[in-house]
Formats: C-alpha cells, sequence, structure tokens
C-alpha cells in the first residue's frame, strides 16, 4: 500500500514537473495534512504552521523540476517543510515579537488543536517526528528509519517510548 | 483511550485544520523546466539509459560470441541449451522463492509464507541477497533463519526431530549437476563449522513451469501478506484472515518467549532455596553466600551462574555479579512472578502446547486465558494491535496492512535480537564421522 501511495504520488508530481497544475492540486490534497502537522509540531503555532504549508507548496511549484521522479514525493517535500519551519523558527528567535503580533496572538480566534498540542508539549522532536511520520504520514517503521537515517530498532523503541510519553501525559490507558 | 483513538482524532483534527490552498498558490504558474535542468532531474534515467545503451553493445557483442561458440560446439556435435529460467525454492519453515539468472546470481527473492515475512522483512538483507551466487543467497539465508531463530541449535538429531533445509532447484533446461552438489555441499559444511546438526538436501528439477514460476515471481510483491493483500484485491476478508494469523504467529512467540524467561527465574529460585537449605547457606543466596563454599553449594553457584548468563543473554537483565546491587536487580526483574498464579501459568503452558487459533485465543469463552496471557507477556505495543486486530477494531485494509506490517517488523526484531545472540555463542565444529552418525541418526544416510 506505501509502494503504491508513494507511486502514485510519484505520478502526480511527474505531471506537476510538465506543468499540470491539476495534478499539483491533486498533491496538496494528499500531503498537505502531513506538511501542516509537521510546521505545526515544529512552529507550535496554527498560523505560523498555516503559512509554512503554503511557502512549502509554493517552494514545490517553483523547484519541481529539481524533483527527481521515481524517489519519494512526501520524503522530498517534508524536507522542504522541515527547513522553511526551521528557518522560520530561526527568524523567530533573532526578533523579539513586536506588541503589534503579541496582541493579535492573544486575540486569535481559531481553536486550538488539542491532539498536536499534546504531541508537541511532551514528545522531543525526534519522537514527535517518528510519531507524525506512522499515524499522519502512514510510514512504517523501516521507512522511517530510512528517511530519517535512523536504525529500525531505534525507531521502533523511540516510538514505543512516545507512545508512554503520551500516555502519561494524556493520563489515561491511551 | 486507545493509541488508534488517539491517532484518528489526530487525523480527524488535523483533516480539519490543515488549510486549504490558497488562490495564489493556485494560480503561481510552475516553471517548466530549462533542457539543462530537465537533464539534470533526469539525468539518472539518461545514466539508466546510458547502462542500458552500454548492456545493449555489450549484449550484441556477447550474442555474437555466443552464436559463434554455439556454432561450434554445434558442429563438434556437444550442442548443449543453458537453462534461461530459474528458480531455487528453499523450505526450512521460513519459505522462500529466488529467482536466479542464467549465471545462477540471484535476481529477486520473494517470500512464500508469512515466517519468510520475519526475514525479509529487513529490506538491508533482502537487497544484499541480489547479485548473490545461488550458493552463497542459500548460505545467507539459512543463516539469517538461524538467527531468527528456525533452527534448534541444541539439536542432535533423531528420526523424529532433526533440523532440516529442503532446497528445490526448478529450470527450464537441465542443469550442470554441480550447481545442486556445491548448493548442498555449502549449507552442509556451513553449518557443520558451526557445530549446528542441519540436514541440507537439494533437489533439481527441469520443467516447463519454471518460465511461469520465474514470470510470477518476478512480478509479485517481495513480502507475503503484500502478495497476498495484492491477490485478494484487497478483499477485507482475506486480509483480516492473514492479520489474525499473523497475530497468533507472533502471539505464540511471545507466549514461548515469556514462559521460557518465567521457567529461568523459576529455575534459579529453586537453586537458591537449596543453597539456602544447605547447612553451610543459613538462608544466603547466590549473591549473599561468602566465599567458602562447600562442594554442594558450589556446584549450585556454577548451575546459577550459567542460568544468569542465559537471563543476560535473552533478555539483557544482568544479575550476573555476586553483590548486594545485582540481587536487588534480580528481585525487581523476577517480582512479577508473585502476582502470577500458579493456575494462570498452568492454562498458557498449555495454550503454548496446542498452539494460537481462533478456537483456543478468541471469543468471550478465552477471555481469561486472553487476561492471563497479556498479564504474562506484558507487551502493550501487541496488545493494542492484537486487540484491534482480532476484535475487528481496525477498519480499512490500509490500516490492516499498516497493523500486519508492524506486527511483522516487530517479530523480526525480537526473534532476531534474541536468537542471532544464541547463534553467534561458540561451538564445537562437527566433524565429517559426527555428521555421518547424524544422517544415520534421522535415516537419511
Amino acid at each position: 500500500m506505501q509502494n503504491l501511495q508513494k507511486r502514485k504520488l510519484d505520478a502526480l508530481m511527474k505531471r506537476v514537473i510538465e506543468g499540470d497544475n491539476d495534478a499539483f492540486c491533486l498533491l496538496y490534497e494528499a500531503t498537505a495534512k502531513g506538511i501542516f502537522a509537521f510546521a505545526y509540531s515544529y512552529l507550535g503555532k496554527r498560523e505560523d504552521a498555516e503559512d509554512v504549508t503554503q511557502e512549502t507548496f509554493f517552494a514545490a511549484k517553483r523547484k519541481a523540476h529539481l524533483y527527481r521522479p521515481g524517489t519519494d514525493v512526501r520524503a522530498w517535500l517534508f524536507q522542504i517543510a522541515k527547513n522553511l519551519s526551521l528557518d522560520e523558527l530561526r527568524k523567530k528567535k533573532n526578533s523579539a515579537a513586536p506588541l503589534g503580533d503579541a496582541l493579535e496572538n492573544t486575540l486569535s480566534v481559531k481553536p486550538q488543536l488539542t491532539e498536536l498540542d499534546a504531541l508537541t508539549a511532551c514528545l522531543d522532536e525526534a519522537e514527535r517526528e517518528i510519531v507524525l511520520l506512522h499515524a499522519v504520514w502512514q510510514y512504517k517503521h523501516r521507512e522511517i528509519a530510512e528517511l530519517t537515517g535512523t536504525p529500525l530498532g531505534t525507531v521502533t523503541w523511540k516510538y514505543k517510548k512516545a507512545l508512554a510519553k503520551l500516555r502519561d501525559y494524556l493520563k489515561e490507558d491511551l | 483511550m486507545k493509541q488508534s483513538d488517539f491517532f484518528e482524532r489526530l487525523n480527524k483534527e488535523l483533516d480539519l485544520a490543515t488549510p486549504p490552498m490558497s488562490e495564489e498558490l493556485k494560480s503561481e504558474p510552475i516553471p517548466l523546466a530549462t533542457h539543462e535542468e530537465k537533464e539534470q532531474a533526469f539525468s539518472f534515467r539518461d545514466a539508466k539509459k546510458k547502462r542500458l545503451r552500454f548492456w545493449g553493445i555489450a549484449t550484441s557483442a556477447a550474442s555474437l560470441v555466443i552464436a559463434f561458440a554455439l556454432l561450434l560446439s554445434n558442429a563438434l556435435g556437444a550442442f548443449t541449451v543453458a537453462p534461461q529460467y530459474i528458480t531455487m525454492r528453499l523450505d526450512i519453515n521460513p519459505s522462500l522463492t529466488v529467482v536466479l539468472d542464467r549465471n545462477y546470481n540471484v535476481k529477486k527473492v520473494v517470500s512464500a509464507n508469512a515466517d519468510a515475512d520475519t526475514l525479509l522483512s529487513d529490506e538491508t538483507f533482502c537487497s544484499s541477497l541480489v547479485g548473490e551466487h545461488a550458493e552463497n543467497a542459500a548460505v545467507s539465508i539459512a543463516e539469517r533463519a538461524a538467527q531468527t531463530g528456525y533452527f534448534d541449535l541444541e539439536e542432535t538429531g533423531t528420526a523424529q526431530h532433526f533440523n532440516e533445509i529442503t532446497v528445490s532447484v526448478l529450470s527450464d533446461e537441465a542443469m550442470p549437476k554441480e550447481i545442486a552438489s556445491g548448493i548442498e555441499n555449502k549449507l552442509t559444511s556451513f553449518f557443520c563449522e558451526r557445530g549446528i546438526y542441519v540436514y541440507a538436501h537439494v533437489e533439481e528439477r527441469k520443467s516447463e513451469e519454471a518460465q511461469a514460476e520465474v514470470a510470477a515471481a518476478e512480478e509479485r510483491d517481495v513480502l507475503w501478506y503484500e502478495f497476498v493483500a495484492a491477490s485478494e484485491n484487497l478483499d477485507l476478508t482475506a486480509l483480516w484472515t492473514l492479520a489474525k494469523r499473523t497475530v497468533f504467529d507472533y502471539a505464540e512467540d511471545l507466549l514461548a518467549d515469556a514462559l521460557e524467561k518465567y521457567d529461568l527465574f523459576g529455575q534459579i529460585d529453586a537453586l537458591n532455596d537449596q543453597i539456602a537449605a544447605d547447612p553451610q547457606g543459613k538462608g544466603k543466596t547466590y549473591w549473599t553466600i561468602g566465599g567458602d563454599e562447600n562442594q554442594n553449594i558450589s556446584e549450585l553457584c556454577s548451575d546459577i551462574k550459567a542460568l544468569l548468563e542465559r537471563l543476560f543473554l535473552l533478555y539483557g537483565t544482568d544479575c550476573r555479579e555476586k553483590d548486594a546491587l545485582s540481587y536487588l536487580k534480580y528481585l525487581a526483574a523476577s517480582s512479577y512472578r508473585a502476582t502470577i498464579s500458579q493456575e494462570s501459568i498452568s492454562s498458557l503452558r498449555k495454550l503454548n502446547e496446542t498452539g494460537i487459533d481462533d478456537e483456543t485465543f478468541c471469543g468471550i469463552e478465552n477471555l481469561t486465558l486472553r487476561l492471563r496471557y497479556y498479564q504474562l507477556i506484558s507487551n502493550d505495543f501487541f496488545q493494542e494491535i492484537a486487540t484491534s486486530i482480532l476484535e475487528g477494531v481496525a477498519e480499512g485494509a490500509e490500516l490492516i496492512l499498516r497493523d500486519i506490517a508492524e506486527l511483522t517488523e516487530c517479530r523480526m526484531q525480537d526473534r532476531y535480537e534474541k536468537y542471532s545472540v544464541l547463534f553467534s555463542l561458540e561451538r564445537s565444529s562437527i566433524s565429517e564421522s559426527a555428521y555421518a552418525e547424524f544422517l544415520i541418526r534421522i535415516g537419511k544416510n
């Protein structure tokens, strides 16, 4: 199934390279959720994650010709999103938030993302990455190991550890 | 709340929160690649094409040479046709089919049952076989099977029980005899050198079915469950049955392992009781007894030491030092035994003997047994996936396949972690005469 999904997305991306905007829309539909989840887990703020999601796909459009057909589109998008999120974090670190922004944050009307906040609050970066890749991107542990360059045993172990942490955090029988 | 519920809620939350594509993004043009960029992006394809061109030329040249050689050999009256389609099937318990090229090198390996999935779900291992000669590939697969616990390393063989590998080579034309004998000899000497009694035998057969077998193996997915899922056209019932079998296989492994650990602690406790009962022992244990031991205590300590070594090798619990800290560690690690009743252990031993399936493990009538089982194995990860599959909670082919993949990977990892250590232990190699006696014992002389 994973291979099927990988092949389907690769086929879409090949059409994008040829300039097919409909294929791009389908690619967005299939992958935006995962990108958004990643961006949110890094930035912890919904609006920022939305911006990074859009930026990721702007970049994907602009750099479509750099994609190597036959590889994993999800991994390619994931890398773009990760780089953009880290850039955004660096920018935020270097400039203190102006008063207006702080006020805007306080007045933000968008509902909180309870489950994602739980992940962000109790898991470290590597654990979050593994849980999201597994739960949202539907990657197998073996694929996560390849994608992140981590041994399979470590991925499985971190995944189990992450679930235990989540269970404690939620104080329920997860 | 279950893990799957949490993931479901997380996905629902994300479905609602993910922003739709903005109008600017939608209208942003896709810059078409320049010729150079296209060249760069598709360079790997070109490289492939170049390789193909090279091989095309090389193949043409080789064809000419072969044609000339064939003409010559025909003229000399020694015309023979080499097989083009060759498969090698290995049956240990994991069963695998290996597609070979005309030089008897591996082109592809596919698993023919769920146990073989535990070997081939390690992609690194799977891809390492490609390009290997049939002899080496057979040895690598047998070695991995031994490292994953599919051979009884202590078994010296009787007519009823012995370790066995059957290799069946199928080809469209007759093969040179040395291929089959080479595989058999290599497998036999590999296990003899490592001191493990294994009967390896190779059968070869010329058959018109070879071409169809090669085609079928080349077309299908490597792993058995993926193949079944595809062949059943994602029929949920068939997939669910497969998922349940995967659960049962893993459940049997976990039960056998948990009982072995339970018994290991039991044996150590019994020996410690004997030390305590000895007049010189006076209520002491392996860890607390002083240096001046009588012969009885010395022998008991030696037995405990061997069991503690095994406990460390198999379960990573290191209580080997003769000090108070090790004693405390041992008490902590074995304390769970007190929470499990003898009745519970007896019923689980019975389950271990009969095997786990729908009848012995599922349904309301086996609820108590299942609870006892989960208490003993104490593996939340397995319990959750198993419960989700057995109760039919996992909905949709993708989720069921994901669960099967996870169980298969974890099972492979668990087995490899445990048995590769045992496999790597030093053993005396088996001499030719000892192997001949083994063949007599098992009735294969």
